[in-house]
């Protein structure tokens, strides 16, 4: 070509070295100093982490039982035995209507948000409530509860926990599926349109099951955090000693007994403590794991 | 010049391309009378006056920006999804005003199916993306048969009929492009239109589609928006030629300049605009 004849002239035509180690020195040191710090970073994250578990699983590894998941509480605290059944179930009955009441509420509502309201005045306005209702500390939102609830009722119970709850998973579960509904690209909206379909057929058939898997993952973190809620509950559910499966009357929670119980000063009560947070956390993972299993059978595979 | 662009023809283009069927014959299903689309106060395209007609296959083209999809989008109501958007003028279909107060876009939706720039298949099998528009329409009985029939009509069936579980995602481009097709054809629309089908394809898979729609000619009345020309010359009976102008205020509307028999359009039109774009003057 004439054109490569007025070019300046190119560099050395050395056959270029690709490796690695011909690399300069700097940039060599540079990659390792960044790829430890990064590597530095992730076991520093993991120490807190990994020191939890391993503290919880050795105290609280010799508490756990059978006898212990279904026993009744000592109602002397310096009294070794007994377990924690009335706390397991009120956990469950208690976290379950709570997310009975925010998930169905909270997914609804991230759906009209996204789909629907959009960027009008009242989804607007929706928007801000539910950021403003995520800053509300629990310890004020279990106030509120005994306040405009329990003094009503004047009973303290654990449908009023699982109202202070449902309260604080809702907003979280708002924003994080109407986050999960917004990666839902626009153009399976419109496919659908094109198709004939009304958009809440469009929402439920095509949105919602491409979104599902994000929406779980946020409607977990809810629960796993309203389990672990001590505040509210303390307030307003009171405490019981044997166990109640019911939302009426006074109720109690793992986490209620885990602050309880360790600010006793007495050792059997600080091991019940101990085996009350592994409880706990064991129930959290369980309950993660079904989730991610029931959400992976109506997730739609990428590939 | 005007040598060079009479020369210029179908034939040129593409040897034996030219469209069999007589062209002017066909009763129109869908006529447009002076419509303008508007985004919000702005007039994206204004005063379009055309007709597409039966079982025939009606391109615009023309630069980007100068309303060719937005055109094809006010044709089935999906401009209604975006927010602020109106039409003005007259869309009938079959007579009937797609745009009466009283009008479902579902129910012109169904009857006037799309297929997009870029293959948006659903992330579901195979058999979902084609039985999806099927369920919807609350038609249930003799599914498989139904769906090996949209998938044979897309020219997908012998690629496909042994992984019908598999994503629809798992797919190339041009095969995803096809379920789109087969997506569309299920539900037993009377037009299809097509908004630049090919443009994120390779060229076989270009002329796979191109082939397709041929075929497709016979039973369906299709409407293709393509930047392509030789692509417009190759599959169209009718060609509609729009471009982008500033009226006397600065502001840029799309305008439809020239609608004839797409031979007519490619070796006679009779704008000086579309001249200059069909002979590469322009753009």
């Amino acid at each position: 070509m004439t054109t490569t004849a007025t070019r300046p002239a190119a560099a050395a035509p050395v056959p270029a070295d690709l490796r690695r180690s011909a690399l300069p020195l700097r940039r060599r040191l540079t990659d390792g100093f960044s790829k430890s710090l990064m590597g530095l970073a992730l076991l520093i994250a993991l120490i807190p982490l990994g020191l939890v578990i391993f503290h919880v699983a050795s105290r609280g590894l010799a508490l756990i039982s059978w006898e212990f998941l279904i026993e009744d509480i000592p109602n002397s605290a310096r009294r070794a035995g007994g377990g924690m059944g009335p706390a397991v179930a009120g956990t469950l009955v208690i976290t379950g209507a709570a997310a009975a009441m925010a998930i169905p509420l909270g997914v609804l509502g991230a759906i009209y948000l996204n789909e629907y309201g959009k960027q009008n005045a009242l989804a607007r306005l929706i928007r801000t409530m539910s950021d403003v209702m995520t800053g509300v500390p629990s310890v004020v939102m279990g106030l509120f509860i005994y306040v405009s609830y329990v003094l009503v009722v004047k009973e303290q119970s654990g449908f009023a926990a699982a109202l202070a709850l449902g309260c604080l998973m809702l907003p979280v579960i708002i924003r994080s599926s109407e986050e999960m509904l917004r990666l839902v690209p626009d153009e399976l909206r419109q496919a659908s349109a094109a198709l004939g379909a009304r958009r809440w057929k469009t929402t439920v058939s095509v949105v919602l099951p491409a979104a599902i898997s994000g929406i779980v993952s946020g409607v977990m973190l809810a629960i796993a955090r309203a389990a672990g809620e001590t505040a509210p509950v303390v307030l307003v559910a009171g405490t019981i000693f044997t166990s109640n499966w019911s939302l009426d009357g006074a109720n109690t929670t793992l986490a209620a007994q885990i602050f309880k119980n360790a600010g006793e000063p007495f050792v059997a009560a600080q091991d019940r403590a101990w085996g009350a947070a592994l409880t706990l956390m064991l129930i959290v993972l369980v309950f993660t794991i079904a989730a991610r299993l029931i959400s992976s059978r109506f997730a739609i595979k990428e590939r | 010049m005007t040598a060079m662009s009479t020369d210029f023809t179908l034939s040129t283009l593409l040897p034996g391309a030219v469209p069999a069927m007589p062209v002017a014959s066909a009763p129109p299903v869908m006529q447009l009378e002076n419509v303008s689309v508007f985004y919000g106060n702005y007039e994206a395209v204004r005063g379009t006056t055309m007709a597409v007609r039966e079982h025939q296959i009606t391109a615009l083209i023309g630069p980007s920006g100068c309303g060719k999809s937005t055109v094809l989008r006010s044709l089935n109501r999906m401009n209604d999804l975006v927010s602020g958007a109106r039409v003005a003028g007259k869309i009938t279909f079959h007579g009937q005003d797609l745009y009466a107060p009283d009008v479902d876009p579902i129910q012109v939706r169904r009857r006037i199916g799309m297929v997009f720039q870029k293959p948006n298949p659903f992330p579901k099998s195979i058999y979902e993306n084609v039985a999806y528009g099927l369920k919807i329409n609350g038609i249930k009985d003799n599914m498989d048969d139904r769906v090996e029939q949209a998938l044979r009509g897309a020219a997908l069936w012998d690629e496909v009929k042994n992984k019908l579980k598999t994503s629809g995602l798992a797919l190339s481009g041009g095969q995803q492009q096809r379920l789109c097709i087969a997506r569309a054809i299920a539900v037993k629309p009377e037009v299809i239109l097509m908004d630049e089908p090919c443009s994120a394809l390779d060229p076989i898979a270009t002329g796979k589609i191109e082939d397709l729609m041929h075929d497709l000619a016979g039973t369906y009345t299709i409407v293709i928006v393509t930047h392509n020309m030789q692509q417009a010359a190759r599959v169209s009976h009718h060609t509609a030629f729009f471009t982008a102008e500033l009226d006397e205020a600065g502001v840029r509307h799309g305008r439809l300049v020239e609608f004839n028999d797409t031979g007519r359009i490619f070796t006679n039109p009779a704008d000086k605009r579309t001249e200059d774009y069909i002979t590469g003057r322009f753009g």
